[in-house]
């Protein structure tokens, strides 16, 4: 009986140790693979492939100092290596999961890539080793585990599960076109009766695009949108109200819009050309404005050390403009305008906040401005955070004088602010998602 | 690992929110970034991605190695919903930071 033991355990050996073997380098099957978006600073687009092995963490440097293991990704041209084209692709890994950078595309590149019929694709080399250990490990006392990924495995996945529809492209270019000039937002509000005006409801919209978005997207993109290169696009800015006779009133549409940016947006420079009218037309002049905007440090302070808040610095922004008033009714003629703008949060204690929106401006003008005086406009918006909902309850008072027709007037605003496009799940999964992972890393 | 831990990371947010606020004289995990302005939340994405780019990759052995791969994170504008605090955002670049191979 110990004899048929003891051959047991001598044949068995090799099994076992060849089960260990097999178990530690198994082939690793990747989940799925999905798109990340970035559009801050260079355009790319990241293809990451799900490993299902959360609990554990890649060995980078195993993968970037070992040839076995360092994939090797390349971009195709209708299934062959693309050569002499800009876009590139490089390795990129996660805690668990690992993926491919794409970046410095064209716009007819992107447009190429990845669709129905794969004219750009991403194909890689060949098998590589890749090596995990316990994400909460701080040394892998507990050892290694090593899986292979097959590049077949790897390209059948792209090929089969990756398409990039056109919905996608366009929201992708969208995304890109929000990170420049802005989400387009859309204010509404109610102006209570006054004794000389009936109660109105107000809406401000601020419109910013680019003509093509996607011509954004070039070999330099990489580095950034060039900051010595200007950027053109179209805006609107509108205050509309039930009440036209509201003299606060505005339509300002910029067909032409050139902005400068120094490197991470710090300073801008933009020049525009726009006509600037009321909502009734009656007033109205073409213009072509020429502004410098940059952060000053902060001047007052209102939080005390127990209040928790960032005080966010303000925002200047310094011009001149030469323009052609045709209003109705009057003689045209053409004047210039010097002005300077202030944007200020003021965090007020724990859940309150002053929100000051100012112009000041000299008019050269002696037809609007015979006293040759300095005239201002402002709003000042008290804020308070309803918490859970998202919205903001605002108090707004408006007062001053309009910069192209000289109207005075003031106006006092009660309304609710709140992001009308924000995706509420979309936002939970996300902070979901994040959640795991750090519990992960937490071990 | 090489992965930034999250004291680097929180010390890179910190960094870059000085660009455009004063920090709170108290923790400055639980201010909130619900108050920033477009202007200010491009500032503040474009100076992120640059400075988690600019910190050099860190071999485990505490050398650098600039060469071989570089430290990213993708962003965009809609990125800035998930964080309520700069804690949240602490967290979230720590999570989903990758190493970007060079070669």
């Amino acid at each position: 009986m110990k004899f048929r033991i003891f051959l047991c355990v001598l044949f068995g050996l090799p099994v076992c140790f060849d089960a260990k073997a097999q178990s530690d380098t198994s082939i690793l099957k990747l989940t799925n693979v999905y798109l990340v978006e970035n559009t801050v600073n260079g355009f790319s687009l990241k293809l990451e492939f799900k490993t299902g092995l959360d609990s554990l963490l890649i060995d980078d440097e195993y993968m970037l100092l070992n040839d076995a293991s360092k994939p090797g990704f390349h971009v195709t041209y209708q299934g062959v290596a693309s050569k002499g084209s800009c876009i590139e692709a490089h390795t990129t890994i996660g805690h668990s999961d690992f993926g491919v950078k794409v970046e410095k595309f064209t716009d007819k590149q992107i447009r190429l890539f990845l669709a129905k019929d794969v004219q750009i694709g991403v194909q890689c080399d060949k098998d590589f080793m890749v090596r995990y250990h316990l994400a909460n490990a701080k040394k892998p006392e507990t050892g290694y585990h090593y899986f292979i990924v097959r590049a077949d495995n790897l390209n059948a996945l792209i090929t089969n599960s990756l398409t990039i529809s056109d919905s996608d492209r366009s929201s992708y270019v969208t995304a890109i076109n929000n990170y420049y000039y802005f989400e387009n937002k859309v204010d509404v509000g109610v102006a209570p009766s006054t004794p000389g005006a009936a109660t109105s409801y107000v809406l401000s919209a601020t419109i910013r695009n680019k003509y093509i978005p996607s011509k954004m997207m070039s070999c330099n993109a990489g580095d950034g949108v060039s900051t010595s290169k200007p950027q053109l696009f179209w805006s609107l800015a509108t205050r509309l109200s039930t009440n036209q006779a509201d003299s606060l009133n505005y339509i300002s549409f910029s067909p032409i819009n050139l902005a400068w940016y120094s490197r991470n947006f710090a300073r801008q420079l933009n020049i525009k050309l726009s006509n600037e009218s009321d909502e009734t037309f009656t007033n109205k002049r073409a213009a072509l404005d020429g502004s410098f905007q940059t952060i000053i440090p902060n001047f007052v302070n209102f939080t005390t050390p127990q209040d928790d808040r960032l005080r966010l610095k303000p925002i200047v922004n310094i011009g001149a403009k030469g323009y052609y008033d045709y209003s109705n009714g009057i003689d045209a003629f053409a004047s210039g305008q010097g002005y300077a703008k202030l944007y200020y949060y003021i965090p007020v204690y724990n859940h309150y906040s002053f929100i000051i929106n100012g112009t000041a401006f000299y008019d050269l003008s002696t037809q609007r401005n015979p006293g040759h005086r300095l005239s201002t406009n402002y709003s000042v918006t008290v804020a308070s955070e309803l918490p859970v909902t998202g919205f903001k309850a605002i108090l707004k008072y408006e007062n001053g004088k309009s910069d192209y027709d000289s109207k005075t007037g003031s106006t006092v605003i009660i309304g609710l602010m709140m992001d009308f496009l924000k995706d509420h799940k979309g936002l939970a999964d996300d902070a979901a998602k994040v959640q795991n992972k750090l519990s992960n890393l937490k071990g | 690992m090489a992965r930034i831990d999250r004291d680097t990371v929180k010390q890179i947010v910190v960094d870059t929110l000085k660009a455009i606020a004063d920090l709170p004289q108290g923790n400055v995990e639980t201010a909130s970034l619900a108050m920033l302005n477009d202007d200010q939340k491009q500032i503040f994405l474009s100076s992120l991605k640059s400075n988690v780019n600019a910190y050099p990759y860190h071999l485990s052995d505490g050398t650098i190695n600039p060469a071989l791969a570089y430290y990213d994170v993708d962003l965009t504008i809609d990125t800035f919903t998930v964080w309520k605090t700069v804690g949240d955002c602490i967290d979230w670049v720590t999570a989903n930071h990758s190493i970007v191979s060079k070669n």
